[in-house]
């Protein structure tokens, strides 16, 4: 590795490629934890879906299908950025233009924040048209616009009471996500030698392509489900 | 050339992923049933494979890391087939249980 030189190895490690390895593997450990973490809501899911399959029917006929279709493309082009910033940075060579892929870096992973803000204002603004339909679970919930054997059993409101639960981690997820791209843009394209940051990158990249995978399952599971 | 060589599987991957959007996409229109969210979640699936093999680099990383991407979804599989094994075997029991008071009160 001829920029192993600008990579300062911790003391446990014996090299920087075992410290690459350990760096992934607790990224990867960390995000068991969190498939766990969302695991819950999708069990929860599973289990209303099953019960009170035509309330879910019903209401995945408020969501905009293009809309989530948009969403989901955003999520997948900021991947790619950020696939593709992890490429370059991992194999870019010492004698490579610091510069250049300074402004590579920042520019691929600035556009990254971007998709992730888009994302989310796509988000809420469906949120604030559900809640001025009046479709955000609670005393308030305005149920008259469905048929009676969902409105009279009230089941409608689970759909949504599981849509608000779930999109709303995931866009919390998201926030964290745009947080940590967004501070790698700046980092990357001040520091001296970028390299030495291509584990954080790596791990935050796996970070934004979980969150991405996240978004992949919500996506069919409450707009396709009609 | 071979670092622009080494990009093409992520421009492949993301180009697979636009396709499986825009099936899923369609599919959506199309009223199978039951089948539907089936068909929704396979892609879904495909689509998770896909960005875990290339983007996350599973395909070249060390195997412990994919033993613990595993890991995560088997005790996700756990939590889904026991929750489901419940709520489906419900009343089951209860059904004999209703049954064996029947017989008590059907006795002179």
């Amino acid at each position: 590795m001829s920029h192993s030189t600008t990579i300062e190895v911790a003391l446990p490690f014996d090299d920087a490629q075992q410290q690459r390895s350990a760096a992934i593997l607790g990224m990867w450990i960390f995000l068991a934890t969190e498939i766990l973490f969302f695991g819950g809501l999708f069990v929860g899911y599973a289990v209303y879906r099953y019960e009170y399959f035509e309330a879910f029917r019903e209401g995945s006929h408020e969501m905009s299908v293009v809309g989530g279709g948009l969403m989901t493309a955003v999520l997948l082009i900021g991947s790619l950025l950020v696939a593709i910033s992890d490429h370059a940075i991992e194999e870019a060579s010492a004698d490579i233009d610091q510069r250049k892929l300074r402004r590579r870096l920042g520019g691929y992973l600035g556009a990254t924040t971007l998709l992730g803000v888009a994302f989310l204002s796509m988000e809420f603004y469906e949120y604030y048209e559900l809640i001025h339909k009046g479709l955000f679970p609670g005393p308030g919930f305005d149920a008259s616009s469905f048929p009676a054997s969902v409105r009279d059993t009230q089941t409608i409101q689970m759909y949504f009471t599981l849509f608000f639960c779930m999109t709303g981690l995931h866009a919390l997820h998201m926030v964290i996500g745009i947080s940590l791209v967004g501070g790698m843009a700046v980092l990357l394209s001040r520091s001296e030698h970028p390299q030495r940051y291509a584990n954080l990158l790596t791990g935050i990249g796996l970070y934004w392509h979980f969150v991405d995978v996240i978004w992949i399952f919500l996506y069919p599971l409450f707009y396709l489900v009609r | 050339m071979s670092h622009s060589a080494e990009l093409k599987p992520l421009f492949y991957n993301f180009a697979a992923l636009m396709v499986l959007l825009a099936i899923t996409i369609g599919m959506s229109y199309v009223d199978l049933g039951a089948f539907n969210l089936f068909v929704a979640l396979l892609i879904a699936g495909i689509k998770t494979f896909l960005v875990a093999l290339i983007f996350m680099n599973l395909r070249s990383t060390s195997n412990v890391s994919r033993l613990a991407a595993v890991g995560g979804l088997l005790w996700l599989g756990f939590a889904l087939i026991l929750t489901a094994a419940d709520y489906h075997s419900r009343g089951w029991n209860e059904a004999q249980a209703h049954d064996l008071i029947e017989v008590e009160q059907a006795r002179p």
